[in-house]
């Protein structure tokens, strides 16, 4: 009997913020502080939590800098980063075809439907 | 593993839902097709009179009708390599400085590699078939699998396989088919004498000059509501 993929789902990676910044740091290869706090409309301590989080997992790294006399800090995914959003991505792949298969219904507007062949969640094209 | 409910945010269909807008958002914020249509386009408009100017006849036959010469232009045979290359130069300085303006890392790097080694493969080759007519039938008039060739070896062709490149390096649809018709253009495209290369020249140059327009508009409007 295969796993259930709720079994497979890392903690630190579920989590909406923590997914969005995975995601941009995969698409951008390197991203600054303040794309993503506009991106993901957060405050800049809220997101310093959370990518502290995400650096002391191995799954970013962090680096600061200046431009000019300006600071400026950018994130980069390291290959731990980039499996574990592959791996997320994956898991909520097949929990959505799991749900899917067990409620034969059509998805409601709650639920909107996904085009599951856009690699955008986290698989470039 | 604890008993409270997931958040209705965490659920899938809404994560892999926001996955998605912020990919998509991260390939707008990357995208600046504007600016290298805009640079061809110059290019090619500022090609006009060296190519027109420096042509010259080049290994001419007696035949029947008269006398038949292989059109060359050596100006243009310098001109276009070292502009294709410093416009790729150019470009990749330009995706740079954006991508530190705007908070997102570029991947412009396949794009001008690209570009740079089908600039100078074009450029063999069109010197490779202008200096070896004969492979081709010449002094008779060149057929139209011929004509195809020395268009497929053309400077203007190698600027449409480049922007093929660039639409994959941006997932950029329609960059992807406005390569497709840019390039239909420059490898089928037939222009009447007397002035079939300076009508081509133009053509290619406003067709570009459209694009970046067009790119320019639509990139500006999908910046604003995400302000």
């Amino acid at each position: 009997m295969t796993e259930h993929p709720v079994n497979g789902l890392d903690d630190i990676v579920h989590q909406r913020v923590r997914l969005g910044i995975l995601t941009i740091a995969h698409e951008a290869r390197r991203v600054e502080f303040g794309f993503l706090r506009t991106a993901l409309e957060l405050t800049a301590g809220n997101l310093g939590q959370h990518l502290s989080v995400l650096e002391n997992a191995g799954l970013v790294h962090i680096e600061k800098g200046y431009e000019g006399k300006r600071p400026r800090t950018w994130v980069n995914l390291t290959p731990a980063g980039d499996k574990a959003l592959g791996d997320e991505i994956a898991h909520l792949k097949r929990l959505i075809q799991q749900v899917e298969q067990a409620t034969p219904c059509p998805p409601t507007a709650a639920e909107p439907t996904i085009d599951t062949s856009e690699a955008a969640a986290g698989r470039s094209v | 593993m604890t008993d409270a409910p997931m958040p209705p945010q965490d659920g899938p269909y809404e994560l892999l839902s926001a996955s998605r807008r912020l990919t998509r958002r991260v390939r707008h914020a990357q995208r600046g097709t504007w600016f290298p249509l805009l640079l061809f386009a110059t290019l090619t408009l500022a090609s006009v009179p060296i190519t027109l100017n420096s042509r010259h006849p080049f290994d001419c036959r007696v035949v029947q009708a008269g006398k038949a010469c292989v059109a060359f232009s050596p100006a243009a045979s310098v001109y276009w390599p070292l502009a294709l290359v410093l416009a790729y130069v150019a470009i990749a300085a330009f995706y740079v400085h954006r991508s530190y303006r705007r908070g997102v890392g570029t991947r412009i790097g396949p794009y001008v590699v690209t570009g740079i080694i089908i600039a100078v493969v074009a450029t063999g080759a069109s010197l490779w078939l202008v200096t070896h007519p004969d492979v081709f039938g010449y002094p008779a008039p060149p057929s139209p699998a011929t004509l195809f060739l020395y268009r497929l070896a053309s400077p203007e062709t190698a600027i449409g396989l480049a922007l093929l490149v660039l639409a994959r390096v941006e997932r950029n649809r329609a960059l992807l088919v406005f390569g497709l018709v840019y390039l239909v253009i420059v490898v089928f495209g037939r222009f009447p004498p007397p002035n079939a290369t300076l009508t081509f020249l133009v053509i290619t140059a406003a067709v570009l000059l459209l694009g970046s327009i067009g790119f320019a508009l639509a990139e500006r409007r999908t910046r604003r509501p995400a302000r």
